[in-house]
This record gives C-alpha cells, sequence and structure tokens, in this order.
C-alpha cells in the first residue's frame, strides 16, 4: 500500500465486508469516501470509522447509537464525553445480553429435559415390548 | 372433557402473541380451534399445543419441526418418531449451546471494552 486511500475491493479484503454493506454505510452517511467518478477512496478517518462500526455491531449496538458515538468523536473535549457514553452505551447492552443468556439458559435446561423424558418413554416402550 | 374454553382474544392474551400469530398457526393447521360464525373457541387441546408450539419456537424448532413433535405428543408417536425427535432436539441442544458460547465470548469482549473505557475517564 503505498497510498493512504484504499478502494472498496482492498476494504473489503482488510475488513472482511462486502461492497454492498460500505455503500451501505456510505449512503447513510457513516462513511465519506472521495469519490473520484464511479471510484471511491476511503481515507485513514474512514478505516478508523469503520472500524467502530463493526465493532459496535457486533455488540449489538444500532446504526443510530453508532453514529451517536461517531459524532462525539468530533468534539474537542479529549474524548471524555465519546468515552462516558460509551461506557453507559456498554452498559447496556451487557445487561440485555445478560437477560438473553438466562433465556438461552432457561431453553437449554429445559430441552434437555424434554430429552430425557423421550429417552425414558422409548426405555418404557421397550420394556413393555421384552416383557410381552 | 375440554374444563377451557378461551376466545380469540384471551388466547393471544394468555400467550402474549399477536392476533396475527394465532391465526398464521390456524393457517398452517397447527391450531384448529372450534368455529362458531366468526368466532373461534380454544379448548384444552389447542391450550396444551400452544404451549409446546411456543417453547418449540423458544428451543429454536422451525414450525415443521414442531408439527412432528406435536404428532408424537398426541399420538403417542411410535418409536421411530421419538428417536427422530430426540436426534433432532440434540441437534438443536448443540446449536443453543454454540449461540450461548458465542454470546459469551461476546460479552467478554463487551467487559472489556466498557472496563478499558472506564479506566480511561478521568
Amino acid at each position: 500500500m503505498t497510498t493512504d486511500t484504499m478502494t472498496i475491493r482492498e476494504m473489503c479484503d482488510t475488513f472482511d465486508v462486502t461492497t454492498r454493506a460500505l455503500r451501505f454505510y456510505e449512503a447513510k452517511e457513516l462513511l465519506s469516501p472521495i469519490r473520484q467518478g464511479t471510484r471511491r477512496l476511503f481515507t485513514r478517518r474512514d478505516r478508523a470509522r469503520l472500524k467502530l462500526i463493526l465493532r459496535g455491531k457486533r455488540f449489538g449496538f444500532s446504526l443510530e447509537e453508532i453514529r451517536h458515538l461517531l459524532d462525539l468523536y468530533a468534539m474537542d473535549d479529549g474524548q471524555q464525553t465519546q468515552l462516558a457514553e460509551t461506557y453507559a452505551l456498554a452498559e447496556r447492552h451487557l445487561a440485555q445480553m445478560e437477560a438473553q443468556r438466562a433465556e438461552l439458559d432457561e431453553a437449554i435446561t429445559e430441552l434437555r429435559g424434554q430429552m430425557e423424558w423421550g429417552a425414558e418413554q422409548l426405555r418404557t416402550a421397550r420394556r413393555r415390548d421384552t416383557a410381552a | 372433557m375440554s374444563d377451557i374454553r378461551l376466545s380469540f382474544k384471551e388466547m393471544c392474551a394468555r400467550f402474549d402473541v399477536t392476533p396475527r400469530t394465532l391465526r398464521y398457526y390456524e393457517y398452517i393447521e397447527l391450531l384448529s380451534p372450534v368455529r362458531e360464525g366468526r368466532s373461534r373457541y380454544y379448548g384444552d387441546r389447542e391450550v396444551a399445543r400452544m404451549t409446546l408450539i411456543l417453547r418449540g419456537r423458544r428451543f429454536g424448532f422451525s414450525l415443521e419441526d414442531i408439527r412432528q413433535w406435536l404428532m408424537i405428543y398426541e399420538n403417542e408417536g411410535t418409536e421411530a418418531q421419538m428417536r427422530a425427535w430426540i436426534g433432532l432436539a440434540d441437534r438443536q441442544l448443540g446449536e443453543l449451546e454454540e449461540q450461548r458460547r458465542h454470546l459469551d465470548e461476546t460479552m467478554d469482549e463487551l467487559r472489556r471494552l466498557r472496563d478499558e473505557t472506564r479506566a480511561s475517564l478521568s
């Protein structure tokens, strides 16, 4: 890489995203690559933003929440506001995930119970067959 | 034999589902309420089936899988069906456990982000 910008293809390879996703983020104005005719050139800023977008998505942040965080970066306060908001957002999503995890736990326990019930039914049927 | 007799609205309220969902289950013949004119009534059998349907959905079963499961429950099924269902359940259990592992990883990562963020806050 000799230049400081990346083509859409290079972006896809580097971040393992589709061109469609990149165009989508551009349409939502989360990214603003330099346009040269139909070519798009992504700057360092775009790359930094994309990293944040992808991380936020993995944590289940909404696009609006991500946009908000990105906007706060522009604030001239040593990112204190951005950090505080990130912290609050992380707390909120963690609580959601904990609830989700509790539900999963319950489903797993219940499903195991059902399977044991099924296995027991089969054993009973077999005993009946043997006895007959 | 049926002790319960719930209206469409009562059924929605009892299971916390939308009218659309309830009508859909009827449309694909998972439920068959008694029709009286334009009203529908749900008895013990439908309530029991609905409990199983929602439980199956929570396990991540497809509606087709659930149909099989209901058959096993009600006809007491054949041994082969029961065996098939246990196989299915086993697979689904693996998937749920995988989901939980994945969720745990994401939560760990998010906790790290939170803690780092807190540390950088002055």
